[in-house]
């Protein structure tokens, strides 16, 4: 397959991949049911398998395979779990700022966006002594605020916009922050719940696989950047675990894949920063010709 | 502390497991108008009278033991239905009465709930069941205590895990067989999200098993007659057994005697033990009006 090289990665790679771990926690079942999750014992129950069972063996599949990924956490889990924090950062993976109690910040006044980010970076400074620089909005939601607060606080990029297959820079009052956008996301595809109702049901391992691994073969045949999004609640169940593996498997049969976290991904996408495209986090405002019905 | 083992050199568990809702569903569904909907009942008591024979028959055809979970207003109207399962060395456990859902009962109701069953069964099939089943899967965090005061010795409402743990509570414990979502036929086939295909089923079913085979851990597959026992899908249920029988060294057994191993003095320690607490969540600020 022809490979166009369309961005600037390192030393001829033709593609960057991260995988990257969303690990929500029991902070899921109160954005589930914020009334009454704090007394349901069998939900709760399926949200804490992610921090406690399923990242030991998310960690040992990457450890297998030499990977080094991104942890976007809530403080709150972060809290709850501080071993599997402190196993995270042993296994030499990133640690990424995923909100605290993962407030979705569309609604939310800015100063609370401030207090929500500073108590994050709190979490992870006292837990495991470090700072982090990278940024994932929780249900993905970021305002048009939301870029500049970000690098006030010294983060170096986001992801958890979309808009293009490759790195792009987002112009802030304090200079460019990077974003690296996300190719997909496992939540829609097994995040399930009857009560109440949400998510499309569950998929089989093997659709799922194949619409990871075709986004990942069509980025890198256009010299992309592949980061996939995973939450270990549901990507560490033992049937997941074994997609996620047959993902990794397939990936690395391609050559010259930069397989990198994505912090390491954004100090590159620094140092070609003339290369990228710069956009402005605005939003056009409707013109519509007429009133609502 | 030993690293929990499944016995006789075994490399993992299966439980093949039923909740027979019978004609409790259409009411839980549909309080006010079940009672008028002759069509809708139809379908659910398919479940007792036509899904349970066919299952019974493919278990003692392929020597499994199973577990029925069965709400007792079902058990009073299938008496034969429960003496089938007992004839046929099966397992039976608690499910509520009329399928109540632990979070929609306040402590009293739910221990009458518990009581009921359990004089049900002593009555009907000769024992009382050891092991609940919450309908819905929506065990409180009251509900373990209220378990062990009334005599129950396990669970299986509960997604903590991939092996069988202990849930202390109310001063004694209950070992908790987890199940989860995926391995069970009502998200595939109840209708919720749609209607799967079998073949798509039996992907995600097998993977599961396939999972939990290599890190030895325990499959409690979640089924109901009503669904399970249509023709497809029995068909479904023996590609799996055969799928399980393939691999080498599976146990498979009734949650009542995977509990009994589990509560053996070199076993029982060996297992994760959690509490009932539930972490509050810690607001930075009061809620505002949820977005719709």
């Amino acid at each position: 397959m022809t490979v166009t090289q369309s961005f600037p990665w390192p030393d001829g790679r033709r593609l960057a991949a991260s995988l990257t771990f969303d690990m929500d926690g029991e902070a899921t079942a109160y954005i589930i049911d914020r009334a009454h999750a704090h007394e349901r014992l069998s939900l709760m129950s399926e949200y804490a398998y992610g921090p406690s069972v399923a990242l030991p063996k998310i960690l040992r599949l990457l450890e297998e395979y030499e990977i080094r990924a991104t942890f976007f956490v809530p403080g709150f889990v972060a809290e709850l779990h501080p071993e599997g924090i402190e196993a995270i950062v042993r296994g030499g993976h990133e640690l990424a700022h995923h909100g605290y109690m993962h407030e979705n910040p569309v609604g939310l006044p800015e100063d609370y966006d401030e207090e929500i980010l500073l108590k994050g970076i709190e979490v992870f400074e006292r837990l495991v002594g470090v700072r982090p620089v990278g940024y994932r909005s929780p249900a993905a939601e970021n305002k048009p605020s939301t870029p500049a607060l970000l690098k006030r606080h010294g983060f170096r990029y986001d992801s958890s916009m979309g808009g293009s297959d490759y790195p792009y820079l987002v112009a802030t009052p304090h200079g460019p922050l990077v974003e690296l956008p996300g190719a997909h996301s496992d939540w829609q595809h097994f995040g399930y719940s009857q009560n109440p109702k949400v998510g499309t049901g569950i998929s089989s391992p093997n659709k799922v696989l194949d619409v990871f691994a075709r986004e990942f073969d069509g980025l890198y045949d256009r010299g992309a950047i592949f980061v996939s999004v995973h939450h270990p609640m549901v990507a560490g169940r033992p049937s997941r675990l074994l997609m996620l593996e047959r993902l990794i498997r397939h990936m690395r049969r391609f050559p010259r894949v930069w397989w990198a976290t994505t912090d390491e991904i954004a100090r590159h996408c620094e140092t070609v920063a003339d290369r990228l495209a710069t956009v402005k986090p605005e939003i056009p405002a409707p013109n519509w010709l007429r009133p609502p019905v | 502390m030993a690293q929990f083992q499944w016995p006789n050199g075994r490399r993992a568990a299966v439980a093949f497991t039923f909740d027979v809702d019978g004609e409790t569903v259409p009411y839980v569904m549909d309080r006010e108008r079940a009672g008028e909907r002759l069509s809708f009942m139809t379908r659910h008591q398919y479940g007792p009278n036509v899904g349970l024979p066919r299952i019974l028959e493919l278990f003692d055809l392929y020597e499994i033991p199973g577990t029925f979970f069965m709400p007792a207003f079902v058990a009073e109207r299938h008496p034969d239905g429960v003496e089938a399962i007992v004839r046929g060395g099966h397992a039976i456990g608690h499910h509520g009465y009329m399928h109540e859902s632990p979070m929609a009962m306040d402590a009293d109701y739910e221990e009458e709930v518990l009581e009921k069953g359990i004089e049900v069964f002593s009555r009907i099939a000769g024992r009382r069941p050891i092991g609940y089943r919450s309908p819905a899967w929506e065990l409180g965090a009251r509900s373990p205590a209220l378990l062990v005061k009334h005599g129950f010795a396990y669970d299986s409402s509960l997604m903590g895990d991939d092996v069988p743990y202990r849930v202390e509570a109310g001063g004694g414990d209950l070992i908790e067989m987890p199940v989860h979502w995926i391995s069970g036929d009502f998200p595939q086939f109840g209708g919720l999200f749609g209607i799967q295909s079998p073949d798509v089923a039996f992907e995600i079913y097998s993977q599961e098993f396939d999972g939990l085979y290599e890190t030895g851990g325990i499959w409690v597959m979640t089924m109901h007659p009503f669904l399970t026992g249509r023709p497809s899908r029995t068909d479904l249920l023996e590609r799996l057994i055969q799928h399980v029988r393939e691999r080498s060294r599976v146990w498979i057994a009734s949650l009542d005697e995977i509990h009994a191993y589990c509560r053996e003095a070199a076993v029982l320690p060996t297992l994760k033990t959690v509490t009932t607490d539930i972490p509050a969540p810690r607001w930075l600020r009061p809620p505002a009006e949820p977005r719709t």
